[in-house]
């Protein structure tokens, strides 16, 4: 490919009294001398209002930290390049910080031509740098707002850019949104969503619910697993799957998964021996170094012993682990009796060398392979070999029942032998637990 | 810095943008240009264009290829870069010639490239000597 000549000399829009404010780093425009061009244009605007774009580099972060900050920077001025020459001349091109970019149309654009422009700086940003003789890869996500129909002040149109922005992101990165007002109100319910799950653990308003695995070969209880719910004021009790991936972003989840391991083990104690309670762990608990300590403190004030209480863990917890911490914590966790098992075996990568990576003590077949003899025989099978207990999960017939124990599962839980309930009801269920399978159709 | 005086060079596939219509003239402008600002650079390269894709070797010093290689990817006569290979090589392959091409081949084609790109950076390389071995005789200007 033959190279153009072009001249990327920044033009800061004409009209503009503060056209000295550019980015030191890569000579475009800075935040406020970009906010004063939009609010200029925003007061000139004729019936077609300006359209403003931000821009995020995805990936900016993992460059930065292999490659170095020096050449970081190389590839923020290559990027500033590549938009700047991909632009007319008259629109104004901005960093707002970091690895943050804006483009501000000095023509009216539709709806079209910027989704067309949109799509073509996520190509030119997405292609190879060559940094120092290093090849970087990095994405771009473009979020995109138009006046006078999204805004027709400044700082609300960017807002508005920035939760489209946020939507690209949500959608995968390397793409473009538009803003839509449902954005808005998905905004604010979150915003409302978060405050009233800060307040939720002092308030008392989390549980958890138990729900019951049975062992195939004895028929009989083999303990429960404790699953979080949250009684929201107005709005039910609402499961985990609506606000745990809050709590994950939020870091709620530290002080949420600190309290499920105490409450969980405090239960567990009122149980009969050898009854076990297992307890879900997000992979950000293990990041912030506190669930050995943890689990030891909830273990001593519960008097629960360690082989009782039992941490599912997630593949994807072991693979966000960039060092050998989260390994080396459950190895912590082991000699304190305390039982591993990887949960939702079958989703994510299944990787094998997950599996005799780390001796767990079980391995939970997810749920979706309930009805697939040949996925749960071959994970059966590959657990006892590796001297691992296998978990069938999503059981609700008796004829999938049967299936899991002759495909050599050793434990099994769903509907069938009971759905998640509160704690008075486990302990009821205990006190019955004799004839559980022997008429399954009762139970739950 | 000895780093300097060492050759450093890229291989990258590209896929055409250019309108069938006027692929002609324009391969002749492209290569005008990479020649002349190739030789300003202390670049050497060759340049494979096949039915849909570019693969272009440069060779130079880091920072001479850096630059020629960024420049090269504002460039929207193409989409969809993917490097096949960015290394510090022995000795120039290309030396002499500010931008080696020996006309439109047939194949491969893009997908093709970017797709293997485990056995690419080879195949790529071995094309365009392929390419240069059919030239020896005719003389392209350097």
């Amino acid at each position: 490919m033959a190279e153009q000549k072009r001249e990327h000399r920044e033009q800061p829009c004409a009209r503009c009294p503060t056209r000295h404010m550019t980015d030191p780093l890569t000579g475009l425009a800075d935040r406020r001398q970009f906010r004063d061009c939009l609010a200029e244009q925003l007061t000139a605007g004729g019936p077609d209002g300006p359209g403003v774009m931000l821009i995020d580099l995805d990936r900016f972060k993992a460059v930065n930290d292999a490659l170095g900050h020096p050449a970081g920077d190389a590839l923020l001025q290559s990027a500033a390049r590549r938009l700047r020459g991909a632009l007319r001349p008259d629109d104004t091109v901005a960093r707002l910080g970091g690895d943050e970019f804006a483009v501000l149309f000095a023509r009216p654009v539709d709806r079209g031509s910027m989704s067309a422009i949109a799509a073509r700086l996520v190509e030119l940003l997405a292609r190879p740098y060559l940094l120092r003789g290093q090849v970087a890869l990095v994405g771009a996500s473009i979020g995109g707002a138009i006046a006078p129909e999204d805004g027709t002040d400044p700082d609300r149109l960017m807002s508005c850019a920035d939760l489209a922005l946020y939507q690209s992101k949500g959608r995968g990165r390397g793409c473009f949104s538009f803003f839509a007002p449902e954005m808005q109100s998905r905004a604010d319910e979150r915003r409302r969503l978060e405050i009233a799950l800060r307040a939720a653990l002092p308030r008392g308003e989390l549980a958890l619910h138990y729900q019951p695995q049975v062992n195939l070969h004895s028929q009989a209880l083999a303990g429960f697993e404790a699953l979080l719910r949250w009684n929201r004021p107005g709005n039910g009790l609402i499961p985990p799957t609506a606000f745990i991936p809050l709590a994950e972003e939020t870091g709620l989840i530290g002080s949420i998964g600190d309290w499920v391991v105490r409450e969980a083990t405090v239960e567990a104690a009122r149980w009969p021996a050898p009854l076990c309670v297992a307890v879900n762990v997000a992979p950000q608990q293990f990041q912030d170094g506190r669930l050995v300590g943890t689990v030891r403190a909830a273990l001593a004030a519960a008097g629960l012993p360690g082989s009782r209480l039992e941490l599912e863990v997630t593949e994807s917890a072991l693979l966000e682990d960039a060092g050998w911490c989260t390994r080396d914590q459950l190895q912590a966790l082991k000699e304190m009796g305390v039982r591993i098992s990887l949960d939702d075996f079958g989703t994510g990568y299944s990787s094998l060398s997950q599996l005799r990576n780390f001796p767990f003590d079980r391995v939970k077949i997810d749920r979706s392979f309930a009805d697939d003899a040949a996925v749960v025989r071959a994970v059966a099978l590959l657990g006892a070999s590796l001297g691992m207990r296998t978990t069938a999960e999503g059981v609700e017939t008796p004829e999938q029942l049967e299936r899991m124990r002759a495909e050599g599962c050793t434990e099994a839980q769903g509907f069938l032998l009971g759905l998640p309930m509160p704690p008075e009801e486990a302990a009821a269920l205990i006190r019955r637990s004799d004839d559980l399978l022997h008429k399954p159709g009762e139970v739950g | 810095m000895s780093v300097t005086h060492e050759v450093f060079r890229l291989a990258y596939a590209s896929r055409s943008l250019l309108p069938e219509a006027t692929v002609a003239e324009e391969m002749v402008r492209l290569l005008e240009h990479a020649r002349r600002n190739n030789a300003a650079a202390g670049i050497t390269g060759a340049l494979l264009f096949t039915e849909d894709a570019f693969v272009q070797v440069l060779e130079g010093t880091m920072e001479a290829v850096e630059v020629t290689f960024e420049r090269i990817q504002c460039d929207p006569r193409h989409a969809e870069v993917v490097v096949l290979e960015a290394a510090v090589a022995p000795a120039r392959d290309f030396a002499g010639w500010s931008m080696a091409y020996a006309g439109r081949q047939t194949g491969p084609h893009f997908d093709a490239l970017a797709a293997r790109t485990h056995a690419a950076p080879m195949d790529a390389l071995v094309l365009l000597h392929g390419a240069l071995g059919r030239l020896s005789g005719c003389r392209v200007p350097a």
